[in-house]
């Protein structure tokens, strides 16, 4: 009887042999000392790779990879649009106000004082009252613009009338929603990206 | 966090298809070992390793909506890794591979001779008689398609078929792989190379 092939002794250990093939492998291992020295020394080896320890970790490296999948919300867009927001709002309201401060506006205003200026004040001033927080923080962002206009060109901004003023603070509040628009488009992208 | 270490891999696989990072984190945490373990068996460098252990996790991450939760996550993402660490092999083969082979006739199959250099690095050198080490070396030692065979079938326990399948090569070439991968480690443990 022929010896069993080196690929019937791989078969015999990986258990890949049927249950006649098995068999006969055995019958055969039984009475040959050489197939025997075959097997064994194949299943020395499939017991060093078995009992090969793991190599240590060098360094947790949970860390890095937490880094490189979740970054942090693009801080550098955030700070673009912030900055242009903040930038388009005050240069409109500089422009706004020098243009109401300069005396031909003056007396354009001077020309057609009377009721129905009046009237659109206190319009102004209803829509003023009922307008929410983020009028509020645009008044203050005014305000302490206009201070420090005031303190550069204190002559003609200190004459404006309370009809300039409320304009001034209207159309600033208006450019500052659009600004608080820009702002939260970052965001609103972020909040889509994460579902 | 404490927290995550309790939560079954389900949970955290689920947790982590929603974005949830820090339940990934978790899974890293758990399988960063065995992963590193795998890409070291077959790269030999520490350095190489970490780097693509490490990307094998971000490959998997940027996968995970695709990934079925109900599976085992070990298996999976050690397929990634495996794929890594051999593509890295090949394209280390074809870069470190001369241009002009040195005329030496008679001379064996030059890929079994590709042994890397692991003479510098000084834990080898004190460990070298060491049994694990010799087959470490062993392995290494082999040509790549032979050190994936090894460890898709000893390390990761893979069938004859699912090898075939993951090395997309017919079912005949894995096992003549396989056989003959196991004669040169024998060989060579027995100290006849
Ligand atoms: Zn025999």
């Amino acid at each position: 009887m022929s010896h069993l092939s080196l690929e019937t002794l791989n078969h015999y250990l990986d258990n890949e042999l049927d249950g006649a093939e098995r068999a006969a492998a055995e019958t055969h291992m039984a009475t040959c000392g050489q197939c025997q020295r075959q097997l064994a020394a194949l299943q020395e080896l499939f017991l060093a790779l078995e009992t090969l320890p793991p190599a240590p970790l060098p360094r947790d490296m949970t860390a890095g990879v937490l880094a490189r999948i979740a970054p942090p919300p693009a801080p550098a867009r955030w700070t673009w649009r912030a900055w242009v927001a903040l930038a388009v709002q005050l240069a409109a309201a500089l422009i706004l106000a020098f243009t109401l401060a300069s005396p031909a506006v003056q007396s354009l205003f001077a020309v057609g004082n009377g009721v129905s200026f009046d009237g659109l004040l206190a319009t102004f001033n209803g829509l003023w009252l009922r307008a929410d927080s983020w009028l509020v923080s645009a008044q203050t962002v005014t305000s302490t613009w206009m201070n420090q206009a005031t303190s550069v060109a204190p002559g003609p901004l200190a004459a404006l009338a309370p009809l300039q003023w409320a304009l001034l603070l209207a159309v600033t509040g208006l450019l500052w929603l659009v600004g608080t628009g820009l702002l939260l488009t970052p965001q609103r992208g972020t909040m889509n990206a994460e579902r | 966090m404490d927290s995550w270490a309790g939560l079954p891999e389900q949970r955290l696989l689920t947790l982590a298809q929603r974005g949830v990072a820090d339940a990934y984190g978790e899974l890293v945490r758990r399988y960063q070992g065995e992963l590193y373990n795998v890409v070291y068996r077959l790269l030999g460098d520490q350095h190489e390793s970490l780097d693509l252990t490490q990307e094998s996790f971000v490959q998997a991450y940027n996968a995970l909506a695709s990934f079925d939760t109900s599976r085992p996550f070990g298996p999976w993402i050690k397929r990634i890794a495996t794929n890594l660490a051999l593509n890295w092999l090949q394209r280390r083969h074809v870069l470190t591979t001369p241009l002009t082979r040195p005329a030496q006739p008679g001379a064996e199959e030059p890929e079994e001779l590709a042994l890397p250099d692991v003479s510098t690095e000084p834990e080898r050198v004190y460990l070298a008689g060491e049994r694990h080490e010799l087959l470490r070396q062993a392995l290494l030692a082999l040509p790549p398609h032979y050190r994936a065979v090894i460890e898709l079938r000893h390390f990761q326990e893979l069938s004859y078929e699912e090898i075939a399948v993951a090395l997309k090569l017919p079912l005949s070439d894995v096992k003549s792989n396989l056989f003959r991968a196991r004669q040169l480690l024998r060989k060579r443990l027995e100290g006849e190379v």
